[in-house]
């Protein structure tokens, strides 16, 4: 090979050699350029590619009862939609969608006809209307996902619940309250997404807020929260009344089993209903409490020491002057003791009993119970109702406030006033969430009981207690609230309304209010029975007290609340429980003694004082510890024996 | 080497097939619990509607039971 053919072989190889040297160069510059220079946009632009992000619907928290049961729960329900502009046959498209849905033809045509390219035909419609309208296959027309409250008790503690609106947020009760806490987080998920659109990897969903959602659970008893709304219903609608209010609380922690008003509305449709009607009457509306402060009036007058339920009062024979004004009792009444004032619901009497209280004292009491503030439920529209100050009060008005007149209060404190006489003397503050939990169910909030302030020392609420219980005995006013095989306290009250064209009481229109608890030793609920304007007969204890009965007899049984006394007599043995003779005694030794019931069951007990022809009244429950007359008692002369009952630790 | 090589190259294509076949079944399973979950949602409510106790009382009372008198009802310890 010649020299310059070798020379020229070179050449062509750096030449070959610096055209890939300066494709590399260009290749790694153009790569620098892209992976570092550019790399945040070009990056952007491919994940705006391939990624997809879902927004999901927003969740809202459910609210439970006591129990577990759910009163408000959102599901995802289907909404159809229209894009007027995709759609050839309007008239054709509105006659079938009218067949599947509750609205015209006519309105879903001028829907259709509007220049818009998004119209609502119809929202949060049942899944079998939603495949009806699919299977239709209408041009023009979507379906789109969303969120809808239900409340599946219906108008089970709707006026607490409340509802929320068509963007998921809380309007009234407690929706309204714990908005922040039961609306959840707006969530993403983040999918990539192939060529085709199809997903292949989505990450977690990804909260951009940093709250999260929480359920609540409420101190609400669906069941008895049922029966109250049912009696109370039964109740207005017999007695035609106006409107009334149920109250079942529980007087040793201020929860509260059940608020119920009539008329009710069903929180599912609540615009079918006028707002008039979403209203918690039992803190938003006050009234005046006429009789039922007598219990008050009473624990106070105690508790200061001025009278002693043995105190006697001249009744002036059932008319009073003071000043003007003339003061009525129903009846005559003479002179009656403190007790009987209160039993009897004498106004005179209560009128007396207060002029030597003094107003000072008994408004100072009447703050101490509660009245004229308010409660401080965790619910939105409380009432704090009225009580004239000592200062901007007349002797009349003074007078009458006595007995009920001239002041206001409202459902929940005349409640938890009179909780405070069954638990001892102390004023606890009512609640109704009873704690918060996450997604997963876990606690993440608790509330507790929480008490006020002492009113009363627990001996004077005893005193007033006992009292109290005489109120539903047949002297008293209200023995139709009475619930057999328990013992029962309360107060009666009929307040005169005030006419508001006169501007005075009217004689036509009552409340008619019970406030009592149940069982008197050891209470387990307060209930309080209000029924506006009841037509007729409109004393509070015909009228209010045998709903506080039926509600009182619901809510025992389902607490498991075991009867403090049973009457043998009422107890139906079946015949084969009967083997022996009723009328053979049980012999122990030679001679007619009672037997020793210790050790024994309730059933056995109550067999042996049926074959002994003895009335048993039983205490407690599980087995017998202990007995009166105790065991070996000659049975002569015995008609009745109490046997105490524990139950087997 | 060259088997090593290609070897490699094969086994890296492989795996990402995998991990995007895997993808599109992740993806699949995620609506599909997604829908259960709903599902469940929605079965929940069905159940508190048949358990209110309008509908329970309804039921009850049309098998022909009674509300029981409180000498009838014992607690167990």
């Amino acid at each position: 090979m010649k020299v310059e053919d070798k020379k020229w072989i070179r050449i062509r190889i750096y030449l070959v050699a610096i055209f890939f040297l300066c494709g590399l160069t260009t290749i790694l510059l153009r790569a620098l350029q892209l992976q570092v220079f550019e790399r945040e946009k070009l990056d952007a632009i491919a994940r705006a590619g391939y990624n997809d992000v879902v927004k999901l619907l927003p969740k809202r928290g459910t609210i439970y009862d006591r129990e577990g049961h759910e009163l408000a729960v959102s599901v995802e329900v289907d909404s159809i939609y229209a894009n007027p502009k995709l759609i050839e046959d309007k008239v054709k498209t509105a006659s079938q969608l009218a067949l599947h849905l509750n609205v015209s033809q006519n309105s879903i045509l001028s829907l259709l006809k509007k220049n818009s390219p998004f119209v609502w035909i119809d929202r949060r419609l049942s899944p079998e209307k939603i495949r009806q309208i699919k299977a239709l296959g209408l041009n023009g027309v979507g379906f789109t996902t969303e969120s809808r409250r239900y409340y599946p008790g219906m108008d089970i503690a709707g006026h607490l619940l409340g509802f929320v609106g068509d963007d998921n947020q809380g309007l009234e009760g407690l929706e309204k309250k714990y908005d922040d806490v039961l609306s959840g987080p707006q969530r993403t998920l983040i999918q990539m997404v192939d060529r085709l659109g199809r997903p292949f990897f989505i990450s977690n969903p990804d909260s951009g807020n940093n709250h999260d959602l929480y359920n609540l659970t409420l101190t609400i008893d669906k069941d008895i929260q049922y029966k109250a709304q049912q009696a109370l219903e039964e109740v207005v609608q017999k007695t035609k009344g106006k409107s009334g209010q149920c109250l079942v609380m529980d007087p040793v922690t201020g929860e509260m089993l059940a608020m119920a008003v009539v008329p009710s509305f069903n929180p599912n449709i609540f615009r079918e209903y006028s707002p008039d009607q979403w209203r918690n009457r039992t803190i938003a509306d006050c009234y005046e409490p006429g009789s039922a402060i007598k219990a008050f009036l009473l624990a106070a007058a105690l508790d200061k020491n001025v009278v002693a339920p043995s105190t006697k009062f001249y009744c002036e024979d059932g008319e009073y002057k003071i000043a003007t004004h003339q003061i009525h009792d129903t009846k005559k009444y003479g002179t009656l003791s403190v007790s009987d004032i209160v039993i009897l619901s004498s106004n005179i009497g209560a009128l007396k009993i207060g002029q030597v209280l003094g107003y000072s004292n008994y408004y100072e009491y009447l703050k101490r119970f509660g009245f004229g503030d308010r409660t401080g439920i965790e619910l939105i529209g409380e009432r704090q109702g009225t009580i004239r100050s000592p200062e901007a009060i007349n002797l009349i008005d003074q007078s009458t406030i006595f007995f009920g007149q001239g002041m206001s209060v409202t459902s929940l404190q005349l409640a938890n006033a009179m909780a405070a006489i069954a638990n001892g003397g102390k004023l606890m503050r009512p609640y109704v969430v009873k704690a918060m939990t996450d997604e997963s169910g876990r606690v993440v909030k608790e509330f507790h009981p929480q008490m006020i302030r002492r009113v009363l020392s627990e001996e004077i609420s005893h005193k007033v207690t006992s009292i109290l219980e005489d109120v539903v005995s047949e002297r008293g006013t209200a023995p139709l609230a009475a619930i057999t095989g328990y013992r029962v306290a309360g107060k009666t009250g009929t307040a005169q309304k005030i006419d508001p064209l006169t501007k005075g009481y009217s004689d036509e229109d009552y409340v008619a209010i019970f406030v009592g608890f149940v069982p008197v030793k050891n209470p387990r609920m307060v209930i309080l029975v209000m029924i506006d304007e009841p037509k007729g007969i409109v004393y509070g204890g015909i009228v209010a007290g045998p709903v506080f009965r039926e509600v009182g007899k619901w809510a025992l049984n389902s607490l498991r609340v075991n009867p403090e006394i049973r009457l043998v007599e009422t107890i139906k043995e079946s015949p084969q429980d009967n083997i022996e003779s009723p009328d053979k005694p049980i012999l122990i030794g030679e001679a007619n003694l009672l037997p020793d019931f210790r050790g024994k069951t309730m059933r056995e007990v109550l067999k042996k004082g049926n074959q002994l022809g003895l009335d048993v009244l039983i205490d407690g429950s599980g087995m017998a510890i202990s007995q009166e007359p105790d065991a070996g008692s000659s049975l002569e002369g015995i008609k009745t024996i109490k046997v105490s009952f524990r139950p087997p630790a | 080497m060259l088997v090593l090589f290609m070897g490699s190259g094969i086994g890296y294509v492989w795996s990402n097939y995998e991990g995007t076949q895997i993808g599109f079944d992740l993806s699949r399973l995620q609506q599909k619990e997604l829908t259960l979950k709903d599902l469940n949602q929605k079965l929940k409510v069905e159940l508190a509607l048949l358990k209110s106790p309008q509908n329970m009382e309804a039921a009850a009372r049309a098998l022909g039971l009674k509300d029981p008198l409180p000498e009838q009802i014992i607690s167990l310890p």
